[in-house]
Protein backbone atom coordinates (compact mmCIF):
# COMPACT_ATOMS: atom_id res chain seq x y z
CA UNK A 1 0.00 0.00 0.00
CA UNK A 2 1.44 3.51 -0.99
CA UNK A 3 1.84 5.70 1.84
CA UNK A 4 0.06 9.22 1.76
CA UNK A 5 3.51 10.52 2.00
CA UNK A 6 6.76 9.34 0.25
CA UNK A 7 9.43 8.21 2.94
CA UNK A 8 11.68 11.31 2.81
CA UNK A 9 15.41 10.62 1.88
CA UNK A 10 17.37 9.65 5.17
CA UNK A 11 21.26 9.96 4.48
CA UNK A 12 23.83 9.60 6.88
CA UNK A 13 24.70 12.15 8.70
CA UNK A 14 28.79 12.91 9.72
CA UNK A 15 29.35 12.22 13.12
CA UNK A 16 32.14 10.72 15.25
CA UNK A 17 30.55 7.33 15.06
CA UNK A 18 31.44 5.09 12.69
CA UNK A 19 29.36 5.98 9.38
CA UNK A 20 28.22 2.28 8.87
CA UNK A 21 26.97 2.37 12.60
CA UNK A 22 25.33 5.53 11.95
CA UNK A 23 23.74 4.53 8.86
CA UNK A 24 22.18 0.61 10.93
CA UNK A 25 21.25 3.08 13.38
CA UNK A 26 18.90 5.23 11.06
CA UNK A 27 17.90 1.70 9.22
CA UNK A 28 16.96 -0.22 11.80
CA UNK A 29 15.07 2.83 13.30
CA UNK A 30 12.51 2.09 10.30
CA UNK A 31 12.60 -1.26 10.57
CA UNK A 32 8.29 -2.35 11.62
CA UNK A 33 9.69 -5.55 13.79
CA UNK A 34 10.12 -6.91 16.77
CA UNK A 35 13.44 -5.92 18.34
CA UNK A 36 15.05 -9.42 18.65
CA UNK A 37 13.98 -9.53 14.38
CA UNK A 38 15.16 -5.73 13.95
CA UNK A 39 18.70 -6.86 15.68
CA UNK A 40 19.18 -9.90 13.47
CA UNK A 41 18.49 -7.50 9.87
CA UNK A 42 20.60 -4.93 11.22
CA UNK A 43 23.76 -7.42 12.01
CA UNK A 44 22.65 -9.13 7.89
CA UNK A 45 23.04 -5.34 6.76
CA UNK A 46 26.24 -4.77 8.60
CA UNK A 47 27.96 -7.86 7.37
CA UNK A 48 27.23 -6.94 4.20
CA UNK A 49 27.89 -3.68 4.39
CA UNK A 50 31.49 -4.24 5.30
CA UNK A 51 32.00 -7.45 3.58
CA UNK A 52 31.78 -4.75 0.30
CA UNK A 53 33.73 -2.30 2.04
CA UNK A 54 36.60 -4.72 3.01
CA UNK A 55 36.25 -5.24 -1.82
CA UNK A 56 35.96 -2.31 -2.46
CA UNK A 57 39.23 -1.21 -0.08
CA UNK A 58 40.84 -4.24 -2.05
CA UNK A 59 40.29 -2.94 -5.20
CA UNK A 60 42.20 0.26 -4.26
CA UNK A 61 38.74 2.67 -3.16
CA UNK A 62 39.87 5.49 0.10
CA UNK A 63 37.83 4.19 3.36
CA UNK A 64 35.61 7.27 2.51
CA UNK A 65 35.06 6.24 -0.88
CA UNK A 66 34.30 2.79 -0.07
CA UNK A 67 31.76 3.24 2.42
CA UNK A 68 30.02 5.63 0.10
CA UNK A 69 30.19 3.49 -2.69
CA UNK A 70 28.69 0.53 -0.32
CA UNK A 71 25.52 2.64 1.03
CA UNK A 72 24.74 3.82 -2.09
CA UNK A 73 24.56 0.34 -3.84
CA UNK A 74 21.91 -0.39 -0.91
CA UNK A 75 19.70 2.02 -2.28
CA UNK A 76 17.03 4.22 -0.24
CA UNK A 77 17.25 3.76 3.33
CA UNK A 78 13.21 4.27 3.70
CA UNK A 79 12.98 1.82 0.96
CA UNK A 80 15.02 -0.85 2.03
CA UNK A 81 13.60 -0.81 5.52
CA UNK A 82 10.21 -0.92 3.94
CA UNK A 83 10.44 -4.27 1.74
CA UNK A 84 12.79 -5.72 4.86
CA UNK A 85 9.87 -4.71 7.20
CA UNK A 86 7.31 -5.86 4.66
CA UNK A 87 8.51 -9.33 3.99
CA UNK A 88 8.87 -9.86 7.98
CA UNK A 89 5.10 -8.73 8.57
CA UNK A 90 4.13 -10.47 5.70
CA UNK A 91 3.20 -14.37 6.99
CA UNK A 92 1.18 -13.54 10.39
CA UNK A 93 -0.69 -10.73 7.93
CA UNK A 94 -1.02 -12.74 4.87
CA UNK A 95 -2.31 -15.45 7.22
CA UNK A 96 -5.24 -13.31 8.13
CA UNK A 97 -5.93 -11.80 4.77
CA UNK A 98 -5.88 -16.05 3.98
CA UNK A 99 -8.03 -16.54 6.22
CA UNK A 100 -10.41 -14.38 4.35
CA UNK A 101 -9.91 -15.25 1.40
CA UNK A 102 -10.61 -18.93 2.46
CA UNK A 103 -14.16 -17.30 4.19
CA UNK A 104 -14.86 -15.49 1.50
CA UNK A 105 -14.65 -18.31 -1.07
CA UNK A 106 -16.73 -19.95 1.56
CA UNK A 107 -19.18 -17.98 1.95
CA UNK A 108 -19.39 -17.07 -1.94
CA UNK A 109 -20.01 -20.69 -2.20
CA UNK A 110 -22.58 -21.23 0.22
CA UNK A 111 -24.37 -17.74 -0.25
CA UNK A 112 -24.16 -17.56 -3.93
CA UNK A 113 -23.48 -21.05 -5.14
CA UNK A 114 -20.20 -19.87 -6.85
CA UNK A 115 -17.60 -22.45 -7.96
CA UNK A 116 -18.30 -24.90 -4.45
CA UNK A 117 -15.66 -26.80 -3.37
CA UNK A 118 -17.08 -29.93 -4.98
CA UNK A 119 -17.39 -28.34 -8.08
CA UNK A 120 -14.19 -27.39 -8.30
CA UNK A 121 -12.91 -30.83 -7.67
CA UNK A 122 -14.69 -32.78 -10.30
CA UNK A 123 -13.19 -30.44 -12.72
CA UNK A 124 -9.93 -30.78 -14.83
CA UNK A 125 -8.93 -27.92 -12.62
CA UNK A 126 -5.91 -28.92 -10.44
CA UNK A 127 -6.07 -28.60 -7.07
CA UNK A 128 -3.06 -26.88 -6.48
CA UNK A 129 -4.05 -23.78 -8.32
CA UNK A 130 -6.75 -23.80 -6.02
CA UNK A 131 -6.54 -20.42 -3.77
CA UNK A 132 -7.49 -22.27 -0.39
CA UNK A 133 -4.44 -24.68 -0.67
CA UNK A 134 -1.73 -22.84 -2.41
CA UNK A 135 -0.23 -20.10 0.36
CA UNK A 136 2.18 -19.71 -1.96
CA UNK A 137 0.37 -18.66 -5.19
CA UNK A 138 -1.67 -15.66 -2.50
CA UNK A 139 -1.27 -12.48 -3.51
CA UNK A 140 0.69 -10.15 -0.89
CA UNK A 141 -1.23 -7.45 0.91
CA UNK A 142 0.34 -4.95 2.51
CA UNK A 143 -2.16 -3.97 5.04
CA UNK A 144 -0.36 -2.06 7.14
CA UNK A 145 -1.83 0.88 6.12
CA UNK A 146 -5.55 -0.16 6.95
CA UNK A 147 -7.93 -1.12 3.81
CA UNK A 148 -8.10 0.77 1.16
CA UNK A 149 -10.63 3.77 0.52
CA UNK A 150 -13.07 2.43 -2.16
CA UNK A 151 -13.78 6.28 -3.14
CA UNK A 152 -10.73 6.95 -3.76
CA UNK A 153 -9.95 6.50 -7.45
CA UNK A 154 -6.15 7.69 -6.97
CA UNK A 155 -5.60 5.27 -4.43
CA UNK A 156 -2.83 2.35 -5.40
CA UNK A 157 -1.84 -0.83 -4.11
CA UNK A 158 1.54 -2.80 -4.52
CA UNK A 159 0.99 -6.48 -6.04
CA UNK A 160 3.36 -9.02 -5.43
CA UNK A 161 3.05 -12.47 -6.33
CA UNK A 162 5.68 -14.95 -5.71
CA UNK A 163 4.33 -16.95 -8.99
CA UNK A 164 1.45 -16.74 -11.35
CA UNK A 165 -2.13 -16.97 -9.75
CA UNK A 166 -5.32 -18.38 -10.57
CA UNK A 167 -7.90 -15.43 -12.09
CA UNK A 168 -10.36 -16.00 -9.75
CA UNK A 169 -7.61 -15.41 -6.42
CA UNK A 170 -6.79 -12.34 -8.68
CA UNK A 171 -9.86 -10.35 -9.51
CA UNK A 172 -10.94 -11.25 -5.19
CA UNK A 173 -7.49 -10.09 -4.13
CA UNK A 174 -8.00 -6.96 -6.51
CA UNK A 175 -11.32 -6.26 -4.75
CA UNK A 176 -9.98 -6.89 -1.57
CA UNK A 177 -7.04 -4.52 -1.75
CA UNK A 178 -9.69 -1.95 -3.04
CA UNK A 179 -12.09 -2.40 -0.10
CA UNK A 180 -14.67 -4.23 -1.77
CA UNK A 181 -16.76 -7.43 -2.02
CA UNK A 182 -16.48 -9.78 -4.70
CA UNK A 183 -19.76 -10.93 -5.84
CA UNK A 184 -20.87 -13.44 -8.82
CA UNK A 185 -24.32 -13.40 -10.62
CA UNK A 186 -26.07 -16.00 -10.88
CA UNK A 187 -26.00 -16.17 -14.78
CA UNK A 188 -22.24 -16.63 -14.29
CA UNK A 189 -22.49 -19.32 -12.06
CA UNK A 190 -24.77 -21.23 -14.50
CA UNK A 191 -22.00 -20.22 -17.45
CA UNK A 192 -20.26 -23.55 -18.25
CA UNK A 193 -17.01 -22.17 -18.23
CA UNK A 194 -17.57 -20.46 -14.94
CA UNK A 195 -15.02 -22.86 -14.14
CA UNK A 196 -12.21 -20.87 -15.82
CA UNK A 197 -11.52 -18.03 -13.44
CA UNK A 198 -9.76 -21.08 -11.06
CA UNK A 199 -8.57 -22.81 -13.74
CA UNK A 200 -6.67 -19.81 -15.42
CA UNK A 201 -3.19 -18.59 -13.60
CA UNK A 202 -1.97 -14.78 -14.67
CA UNK A 203 0.44 -12.47 -12.95
CA UNK A 204 -0.18 -9.26 -11.62
CA UNK A 205 2.59 -7.44 -10.41
CA UNK A 206 3.51 -3.61 -9.64
CA UNK A 207 2.08 -0.50 -7.80
CA UNK A 208 -1.74 0.08 -9.41
CA UNK A 209 -4.90 1.82 -8.88
CA UNK A 210 -8.24 0.17 -9.18
CA UNK A 211 -9.30 0.88 -12.42
CA UNK A 212 -5.59 -0.05 -13.73
CA UNK A 213 -5.85 -3.26 -11.82
CA UNK A 214 -9.27 -4.10 -13.38
CA UNK A 215 -7.88 -3.63 -16.75
CA UNK A 216 -5.27 -5.94 -16.42
CA UNK A 217 -7.22 -8.47 -15.11
CA UNK A 218 -9.97 -8.04 -17.84
CA UNK A 219 -7.01 -8.60 -20.55
CA UNK A 220 -6.22 -11.76 -18.94
CA UNK A 221 -10.33 -12.95 -19.32
CA UNK A 222 -9.70 -15.48 -22.32
CA UNK A 223 -12.41 -14.87 -25.42
CA UNK A 224 -14.96 -17.54 -23.45
CA UNK A 225 -15.39 -15.34 -21.16
CA UNK A 226 -15.57 -11.78 -23.39
CA UNK A 227 -19.34 -11.57 -23.00
CA UNK A 228 -18.96 -11.35 -19.17
CA UNK A 229 -18.36 -8.16 -17.31
CA UNK A 230 -17.10 -6.36 -14.23
CA UNK A 231 -19.58 -4.28 -12.64
CA UNK A 232 -18.13 -2.06 -10.11
CA UNK A 233 -19.60 0.03 -7.06
CA UNK A 234 -17.81 1.41 -3.93
CA UNK A 235 -18.69 -1.59 -2.22
CA UNK A 236 -19.14 -4.67 -4.93
CA UNK A 237 -16.98 -6.20 -7.76
CA UNK A 238 -19.82 -8.18 -9.70
CA UNK A 239 -19.02 -10.16 -12.56
CA UNK A 240 -22.08 -10.25 -14.76
CA UNK A 241 -23.01 -11.26 -18.38
CA UNK A 242 -23.12 -9.15 -20.69
CA UNK A 243 -26.46 -8.42 -21.17
CA UNK A 244 -26.90 -7.82 -16.90
CA UNK A 245 -23.74 -5.28 -17.46
CA UNK A 246 -25.83 -3.23 -20.43
CA UNK A 247 -29.04 -3.19 -18.32
CA UNK A 248 -26.89 -2.14 -15.61
CA UNK A 249 -25.18 1.03 -17.15
CA UNK A 250 -28.10 2.21 -18.89
CA UNK A 251 -28.76 5.76 -18.74
CA UNK A 252 -32.01 8.03 -19.75
CA UNK A 253 -31.17 11.28 -21.41
CA UNK A 254 -33.37 13.75 -22.99
CA UNK A 255 -32.39 15.67 -26.35
CA UNK A 256 -33.85 18.65 -27.58
CA UNK A 257 -34.73 18.24 -31.03
CA UNK A 258 -32.75 19.93 -33.52
CA UNK A 259 -33.70 24.14 -34.86
CA UNK A 260 -33.87 22.70 -37.96
CA UNK A 261 -36.49 20.03 -37.62
CA UNK A 262 -40.16 21.51 -37.88
CA UNK A 263 -42.62 19.19 -38.45
CA UNK A 264 -43.41 16.03 -36.34
CA UNK A 265 -43.07 13.61 -39.67
CA UNK A 266 -39.43 15.00 -39.85
CA UNK A 267 -39.14 14.30 -36.43
CA UNK A 268 -40.08 10.90 -36.78
CA UNK A 269 -37.67 10.42 -39.82
CA UNK A 270 -34.95 12.03 -37.84
CA UNK A 271 -35.65 9.80 -35.20
CA UNK A 272 -35.62 6.89 -37.24
CA UNK A 273 -32.29 7.62 -39.19
CA UNK A 274 -30.53 7.70 -36.10
CA UNK A 275 -31.52 4.46 -34.36
CA UNK A 276 -30.83 3.11 -38.14
CA UNK A 277 -27.21 4.29 -38.46
CA UNK A 278 -26.71 3.46 -34.67
CA UNK A 279 -28.04 0.01 -35.14
CA UNK A 280 -25.29 -0.49 -37.85
CA UNK A 281 -22.50 -0.01 -34.99
CA UNK A 282 -24.50 -0.88 -32.33
CA UNK A 283 -26.25 -3.77 -31.25
CA UNK A 284 -29.49 -1.89 -29.89
CA UNK A 285 -31.18 -4.31 -27.90
CA UNK A 286 -31.13 -2.59 -24.90
CA UNK A 287 -31.40 1.25 -26.45
CA UNK A 288 -34.93 2.61 -26.44
CA UNK A 289 -35.10 6.33 -28.96
CA UNK A 290 -38.42 8.26 -28.06
CA UNK A 291 -40.10 10.75 -29.66
CA UNK A 292 -41.67 12.70 -26.10
CA UNK A 293 -42.86 16.35 -27.33
CA UNK A 294 -40.28 18.59 -29.00
CA UNK A 295 -37.57 16.25 -27.31
CA UNK A 296 -35.78 12.87 -27.88
CA UNK A 297 -35.53 10.47 -24.94
CA UNK A 298 -32.91 8.02 -25.54
CA UNK A 299 -32.47 5.24 -23.04
CA UNK A 300 -29.11 3.65 -23.76
CA UNK A 301 -25.71 2.83 -22.56
CA UNK A 302 -23.01 5.79 -22.41
CA UNK A 303 -21.19 4.73 -25.31
CA UNK A 304 -24.21 4.46 -27.46
CA UNK A 305 -24.96 7.73 -25.85
CA UNK A 306 -21.27 9.27 -26.92
CA UNK A 307 -22.16 7.87 -30.65
CA UNK A 308 -25.69 9.71 -30.47
CA UNK A 309 -24.49 13.29 -29.46
CA UNK A 310 -21.40 12.43 -31.47
CA UNK A 311 -23.92 12.05 -34.58
CA UNK A 312 -26.49 14.37 -33.91
CA UNK A 313 -24.02 17.42 -33.59
CA UNK A 314 -22.24 16.08 -37.25
CA UNK A 315 -25.83 16.12 -38.32
CA UNK A 316 -26.52 19.32 -36.92
CA UNK A 317 -23.69 20.92 -38.48
CA UNK A 318 -23.77 19.59 -41.78
CA UNK A 319 -27.70 20.71 -41.98
CA UNK A 320 -26.50 23.99 -40.14
CA UNK A 321 -24.27 24.35 -43.12
CA UNK A 322 -26.72 23.51 -45.68
CA UNK A 323 -29.44 25.65 -44.04
CA UNK A 324 -26.31 28.83 -44.00
CA UNK A 325 -25.27 27.76 -47.84
CA UNK A 326 -28.68 28.24 -49.11
CA UNK A 327 -29.18 31.90 -46.88
CA UNK A 328 -25.63 32.62 -48.73
CA UNK A 329 -26.97 31.62 -51.85
CA UNK A 330 -30.87 33.61 -51.52
CA UNK A 331 -28.46 36.38 -50.01
CA UNK A 332 -26.27 36.69 -53.25
CA UNK A 333 -29.51 36.37 -55.11
CA UNK A 334 -31.14 39.30 -53.65
CA UNK A 335 -28.69 41.17 -53.71
CA UNK A 336 -27.67 40.42 -57.53
CA UNK A 337 -31.36 41.36 -57.83
CA UNK A 338 -31.05 44.63 -56.79
CA UNK A 339 -27.95 45.47 -58.66
CA UNK A 340 -29.87 44.26 -61.43
CA UNK A 341 -32.51 47.08 -60.47
CA UNK A 342 -30.13 49.38 -59.37
CA UNK A 343 -28.44 49.41 -62.69
CA UNK A 344 -31.71 49.51 -64.65
CA UNK A 345 -32.88 52.45 -62.66
CA UNK A 346 -29.42 54.24 -63.12
CA UNK A 347 -29.97 53.33 -66.72
CA UNK A 348 -33.26 54.53 -66.99
CA UNK A 349 -32.34 57.75 -65.16
CA UNK A 350 -29.15 58.31 -68.05
CA UNK A 351 -31.58 57.52 -70.82
CA UNK A 352 -34.24 59.78 -69.16
CA UNK A 353 -31.30 62.55 -68.69
CA UNK A 354 -29.99 61.75 -72.36
CA UNK A 355 -34.34 62.35 -73.68
CA UNK A 356 -34.61 65.13 -71.78
CA UNK A 357 -31.46 66.40 -73.62
CA UNK A 358 -32.42 65.40 -76.65
CA UNK A 359 -35.84 66.84 -76.27
CA UNK A 360 -34.34 70.44 -75.03
CA UNK A 361 -32.04 70.54 -78.00
CA UNK A 362 -35.14 69.68 -80.08
CA UNK A 363 -37.33 72.32 -78.64
CA UNK A 364 -34.59 74.99 -78.93
CA UNK A 365 -34.52 74.35 -82.56
CA UNK A 366 -38.14 73.86 -83.10
CA UNK A 367 -38.06 77.31 -81.22
CA UNK A 368 -35.69 79.20 -83.47
CA UNK A 369 -37.92 77.79 -86.39
CA UNK A 370 -40.51 79.40 -84.51
CA UNK A 371 -39.21 82.56 -84.31
CA UNK A 372 -38.48 82.64 -87.48
CA UNK A 373 -40.94 81.76 -88.70
CA UNK A 374 -43.33 83.85 -86.79
CA UNK A 375 -41.30 86.83 -88.12
CA UNK A 376 -41.89 86.12 -91.98
CA UNK A 377 -45.44 85.59 -90.79
CA UNK A 378 -45.44 88.82 -89.53
CA UNK A 379 -43.18 90.30 -92.13
CA UNK A 380 -45.47 89.18 -95.12
CA UNK A 381 -48.96 90.35 -92.90
CA UNK A 382 -47.08 93.80 -92.99
CA UNK A 383 -46.41 93.37 -97.03
CA UNK A 384 -49.75 92.62 -97.35
CA UNK A 385 -51.12 95.26 -95.40
CA UNK A 386 -48.81 97.51 -97.24
CA UNK A 387 -50.37 96.43 -100.68
CA UNK A 388 -54.16 96.68 -99.16
CA UNK A 389 -53.31 100.07 -98.16
CA UNK A 390 -51.77 100.85 -101.49
CA UNK A 391 -54.89 99.29 -103.04
CA UNK A 392 -57.09 101.41 -101.14
CA UNK A 393 -55.38 104.43 -101.67
CA UNK A 394 -55.12 103.83 -105.33
CA UNK A 395 -58.94 102.30 -106.15
CA UNK A 396 -60.14 105.57 -103.99
CA UNK A 397 -58.58 107.97 -105.96
CA UNK A 398 -59.86 106.33 -109.63
CA UNK A 399 -63.77 106.44 -107.78
CA UNK A 400 -63.15 109.76 -106.71
CA UNK A 401 -65.39 112.25 -109.13
CA UNK A 402 -63.00 114.65 -109.69
CA UNK A 403 -61.37 114.45 -113.16
CA UNK A 404 -58.55 112.26 -114.17
CA UNK A 405 -55.92 112.07 -116.44
CA UNK A 406 -57.14 108.94 -118.79
CA UNK A 407 -53.39 108.47 -118.50
CA UNK A 408 -52.91 108.92 -115.05
CA UNK A 409 -56.74 106.42 -114.83
CA UNK A 410 -54.99 103.84 -116.73
CA UNK A 411 -51.50 104.08 -114.84
CA UNK A 412 -53.95 103.81 -111.48
CA UNK A 413 -55.64 100.66 -113.27
CA UNK A 414 -52.45 98.63 -114.13
CA UNK A 415 -51.32 99.43 -111.13
CA UNK A 416 -54.57 98.04 -108.98
CA UNK A 417 -53.92 95.04 -111.05
CA UNK A 418 -50.27 94.44 -110.35
CA UNK A 419 -51.20 94.87 -107.01
CA UNK A 420 -53.89 92.64 -106.97
CA UNK A 421 -51.74 90.04 -108.58
CA UNK A 422 -49.12 90.84 -105.84
CA UNK A 423 -51.77 90.28 -103.13
CA UNK A 424 -52.74 87.07 -104.18
CA UNK A 425 -49.54 86.01 -104.15
CA UNK A 426 -48.42 87.40 -100.95
CA UNK A 427 -51.54 85.66 -99.40
CA UNK A 428 -50.87 82.44 -100.78
CA UNK A 429 -47.68 82.72 -99.20
CA UNK A 430 -48.84 84.13 -95.98
CA UNK A 431 -51.13 80.88 -95.59
CA UNK A 432 -48.48 78.94 -96.16
CA UNK A 433 -46.69 80.54 -93.54
CA UNK A 434 -49.39 80.97 -90.99
CA UNK A 435 -49.73 77.00 -91.50
CA UNK A 436 -46.36 76.01 -90.88
CA UNK A 437 -46.63 78.62 -88.04
CA UNK A 438 -49.40 76.86 -86.70
CA UNK A 439 -47.80 73.33 -86.93
CA UNK A 440 -44.38 74.72 -85.23
CA UNK A 441 -46.07 75.77 -82.55
CA UNK A 442 -48.09 73.04 -82.41
CA UNK A 443 -44.64 70.80 -82.57
CA UNK A 444 -43.34 73.32 -79.87
CA UNK A 445 -46.17 72.81 -77.26
CA UNK A 446 -46.03 69.47 -77.71
CA UNK A 447 -41.88 68.99 -77.11
CA UNK A 448 -42.57 71.29 -73.65
CA UNK A 449 -45.43 69.55 -72.28
CA UNK A 450 -44.08 66.49 -73.81
CA UNK A 451 -42.98 65.12 -69.92
CA UNK A 452 -46.66 66.29 -68.29
CA UNK A 453 -47.83 64.00 -71.31
CA UNK A 454 -45.93 61.21 -70.77
CA UNK A 455 -46.38 61.69 -66.36
CA UNK A 456 -50.26 61.00 -67.56
CA UNK A 457 -50.05 58.59 -69.99
CA UNK B 1 23.20 -4.46 -16.35
CA UNK B 2 19.95 -6.18 -16.21
CA UNK B 3 17.54 -6.48 -12.93
CA UNK B 4 16.26 -9.29 -11.61
CA UNK B 5 12.29 -10.04 -11.79
CA UNK B 6 11.02 -11.44 -8.60
CA UNK B 7 9.84 -14.20 -10.53
CA UNK B 8 12.93 -14.90 -11.53
CA UNK B 9 15.10 -14.00 -8.76
CA UNK B 10 13.70 -16.66 -6.53
CA UNK B 11 14.70 -19.26 -9.25
CA UNK B 12 18.14 -17.58 -9.02
CA UNK B 13 18.71 -17.53 -5.58
CA UNK B 14 17.91 -20.97 -5.07
CA UNK B 15 20.18 -21.99 -7.81
CA UNK B 16 23.02 -20.37 -6.10
CA UNK B 17 22.29 -21.73 -2.84
CA UNK B 18 22.29 -25.44 -4.61
CA UNK B 19 25.92 -24.67 -4.65
CA UNK B 20 26.54 -24.94 -1.02
CA UNK B 21 25.39 -22.45 2.15
CA UNK B 22 26.07 -18.89 1.20
CA UNK B 23 25.40 -15.61 3.08
CA UNK B 24 23.86 -12.27 1.49
CA UNK B 25 26.54 -10.32 -0.13
CA UNK B 26 28.37 -13.98 -1.40
CA UNK B 27 25.09 -14.59 -2.91
CA UNK B 28 25.05 -11.50 -4.52
CA UNK B 29 28.44 -11.38 -5.99
CA UNK B 30 28.19 -15.02 -7.01
CA UNK B 31 24.57 -14.15 -9.15
CA UNK B 32 26.84 -11.37 -10.73
CA UNK B 33 30.05 -13.33 -11.04
CA UNK B 34 28.11 -16.35 -12.78
CA UNK B 35 25.86 -14.07 -14.92
CA UNK B 36 29.02 -12.32 -15.94
CA UNK B 37 27.72 -8.95 -14.73
CA UNK B 38 23.92 -8.90 -16.29
CA UNK B 39 21.98 -9.64 -13.57
CA UNK B 40 22.04 -8.14 -10.75
CA UNK B 41 19.39 -8.62 -7.24
CA UNK B 42 19.87 -5.29 -5.78
CA UNK B 43 19.78 -5.51 -1.51
CA UNK B 44 16.62 -4.08 -0.74
CA UNK B 45 14.88 -6.97 -3.55
CA UNK B 46 17.35 -9.84 -2.16
CA UNK B 47 17.12 -10.09 2.16
CA UNK B 48 13.24 -10.03 1.71
CA UNK B 49 13.43 -12.66 -0.57
CA UNK B 50 15.79 -14.41 1.52
CA UNK B 51 13.49 -13.35 4.31
CA UNK B 52 10.49 -14.86 2.76
CA UNK B 53 12.19 -17.93 1.69
CA UNK B 54 13.54 -18.80 5.33
CA UNK B 55 9.54 -18.05 6.33
CA UNK B 56 8.64 -21.05 3.66
CA UNK B 57 10.86 -23.17 4.99
CA UNK B 58 12.96 -23.29 1.94
CA UNK B 59 16.46 -22.69 3.18
CA UNK B 60 17.23 -22.82 6.79
CA UNK B 61 19.81 -20.39 8.30
CA UNK B 62 22.72 -20.08 11.03
CA UNK B 63 24.60 -17.42 12.64
CA UNK B 64 28.44 -17.14 12.45
CA UNK B 65 30.86 -14.53 14.42
CA UNK B 66 33.47 -12.74 11.64
CA UNK B 67 36.38 -10.79 12.51
CA UNK B 68 38.45 -8.56 10.18
CA UNK B 69 41.73 -9.58 9.37
CA UNK B 70 43.84 -8.29 12.27
CA UNK B 71 41.52 -7.48 14.61
CA UNK B 72 41.82 -7.99 18.39
CA UNK B 73 41.10 -11.57 18.92
CA UNK B 74 39.55 -10.67 21.95
CA UNK B 75 36.92 -7.87 20.72
CA UNK B 76 34.07 -9.60 18.99
CA UNK B 77 33.05 -9.41 15.55
CA UNK B 78 29.86 -8.69 13.34
CA UNK B 79 27.65 -11.13 12.79
CA UNK B 80 26.97 -13.53 9.28
CA UNK B 81 23.80 -15.00 8.34
CA UNK B 82 24.12 -18.39 6.76
CA UNK B 83 21.74 -20.07 4.13
CA UNK B 84 21.00 -23.47 3.65
CA UNK B 85 18.94 -24.72 0.58
CA UNK B 86 16.38 -27.26 2.67
CA UNK B 87 14.72 -30.39 1.61
CA UNK B 88 11.40 -28.40 0.24
CA UNK B 89 13.87 -25.78 -0.87
CA UNK B 90 15.77 -28.53 -3.36
CA UNK B 91 12.12 -29.66 -3.96
CA UNK B 92 10.65 -26.23 -4.81
CA UNK B 93 13.81 -25.33 -6.60
CA UNK B 94 13.21 -28.94 -8.99
CA UNK B 95 10.17 -27.41 -9.86
CA UNK B 96 11.04 -24.28 -10.61
CA UNK B 97 13.41 -25.87 -13.15
CA UNK B 98 11.07 -28.17 -14.85
CA UNK B 99 8.60 -24.83 -14.91
CA UNK B 100 11.32 -22.72 -16.33
CA UNK B 101 12.31 -25.38 -18.76
CA UNK B 102 8.56 -25.57 -20.17
CA UNK B 103 8.42 -21.85 -20.22
CA UNK B 104 11.44 -21.72 -22.26
CA UNK B 105 10.77 -24.23 -24.95
CA UNK B 106 7.15 -22.99 -25.80
CA UNK B 107 8.95 -19.08 -25.76
CA UNK B 108 11.55 -20.92 -28.42
CA UNK B 109 8.87 -22.61 -29.86
CA UNK B 110 7.89 -19.02 -31.42
CA UNK B 111 11.32 -17.55 -31.86
CA UNK B 112 13.26 -18.07 -34.52
CA UNK B 113 16.94 -19.79 -33.80
CA UNK B 114 19.80 -17.66 -34.39
CA UNK B 115 21.40 -19.45 -37.09
CA UNK B 116 18.05 -19.66 -38.88
CA UNK B 117 17.97 -17.70 -42.42
CA UNK B 118 16.12 -14.68 -42.43
CA UNK B 119 13.29 -13.68 -43.90
CA UNK B 120 15.27 -11.80 -46.52
CA UNK B 121 18.18 -14.10 -46.61
CA UNK B 122 15.55 -16.70 -47.82
CA UNK B 123 13.48 -14.07 -50.43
Amino acid sequence: MKSPKSPSRIRIQPSAKDPIASWLDVMSSMLEMPEAQRKQVRDELEDHLRSRVDDLLISGNTEHEAIRIAVEELGETAEIAKHISHAHIRPSRRRTIMNTAVITAALAGMSFGWMSLSNTMSSNIPADSMVVTQPATTITLDVTQGMMNASDPSATHVFEYDSFITLHVMLSDIAQAFGRKLELSPEFKQHPHSTYLSGVNGFIEGEMTFQQAIAHFQSLLSSSLMDYQILQSDRVLKLVSESDYQRSIIVNRVYPNPSWITQPSEQENYAGSLRELLGVKFDLEFTSIQLIGDSIVVAATPTIHDEFVKLTAELDEVIGNRDAEVKRRNDQAQQAMEQRKFEFEQRLLIEQRDKQAQRQVQIEEIQREFDSIREILFATKEQLRAITSETYAIGRDNNDFAPMDPEVRKANDQKLYQLAVEQERLQFTHDEIEERYYFIRSRLLDSQYADLFEGLE
Amino acid sequence: MLKLKQDHSELVVLSVLADGPSYGYAISKDIAARSEGHFKLSPSGMYPLLTKLEKNGLVTTSWEEVKAAGADPESSGRKRKWYTLSEKGHKQLSKRIEHHRQMQSIIDGFVAPSNAPTREQTC
